[in-house]
């Protein structure tokens, strides 16, 4: 049974590690871009204003 | 330059930690754990996912109840963010869970979903009704009427946490069940050094998932204080 579905098995894995890491990878970038347009809008929007 | 590497470090401290821990648990999980079919491993992500999803929930719930205690702006910032980390592993979850059935119960049959298995479908329950909290916040745009509405929203929603969890106890489900006695059927078994695995990953998300909302939450701080200028801005004007 192990041996069968070797092939399939690592692939299955493998999926689900990148998946992983990808929803890890996302909720760490996305408020830190974010924040980062942020500040830059609001530089600029600040030195519009003087 | 000194000073700089000292804030990045303050500053993502958690994240660090977390992340060196899960890297780590990486060797742990490949190097320690013996399971019969290498597939079985999705168990460390898929549990601790599982694990992380309830716990964001459960603190929401906390969070939503002190807002509508106490009026301040930040529990339901909290718990709205907490809400969007459990989102995201709510849906990791299905999908790896997904996967899963079809790997062990369907031997790859293309069979992904069974409506009559009762954790799978509570749990997309809880996916889609907290999915629907954060759609519902984002449609309205009077902050106070926005935050009073969904915190009301977020405690009701909370019993699609515990109708998940124990769904697979109480209704017919094939959802196999952490258990460190050997031979029951329908179970797997986890020794020590798996369950010590499971708990280190446990660990290291929990901090990640505090950073995470430590972060998202000074999101919000920084949205607020663009408004104000842009405020400023259009008086001005």
């Amino acid at each position: 049974m192990a041996q069968e579905f070797l092939y399939k098995d690592i692939i299955t894995m493998s999926i689900s590690y990148i998946l992983f890491w990808f929803v890890i990878i996302v909720l760490i970038l996305y408020p830190k871009l974010q924040l980062r347009k942020i500040n830059r809008r609001k530089r600029n929007l600040e030195k519009s204003i003087e | 330059m000194r000073k700089d590497k000292q804030t990045f470090f303050r500053n993502n401290i958690l994240l660090l930690i977390s992340l060196s821990m899960l890297i780590i648990n990486v060797f742990f999980i490949f190097g320690l754990a013996s399971f019969d079919r290498i597939v079985y491993m999705i168990f460390f992500y898929h549990v601790s996912s599982a694990w992380l999803s309830y716990f964001s929930f459960g603190i929401s719930l906390i969070c939503h109840i002190q807002y509508l205690r106490s009026r301040k702006i930040n529990w339901n910032r909290l718990g709205k963010n907490s809400i969007i980390v459990g989102v995201c592993f709510t849906a990791f979850t299905l999908i790896t869970g997904s996967i899963w059935y079809n790997a062990t119960s369907g031997n790859y049959t293309n069979v992904f979903w069974q409506w009559s298995d009762a954790r799978q479908t509570t749990t997309l329950v809880l996916f889609l009704s907290y999915l629907s909290y954060l759609i519902f916040r984002s449609s309205i745009e009077d902050k106070e009427k926005k935050a009073k509405l969904s915190s009301a929203l977020g405690i009701v929603l909370f019993p699609t946490v515990p109708l998940s969890y124990f769904s697979a106890l109480i209704f017919t489900s094939l959802h196999p069940l952490i258990n460190p006695i050997t031979g029951e059927s329908g179970h797997i078994y986890w020794d020590l050094i798996k369950l010590l695995i499971l708990f280190f990953n446990l660990i290291s998300m929990t901090i990640l998932f505090v950073y995470v909302v430590q972060e998202l939450t000074a999101l919000d701080e920084a949205k607020d204080e663009l408004e104000k200028i842009i405020q400023k801005k259009l008086i001005e004007e």
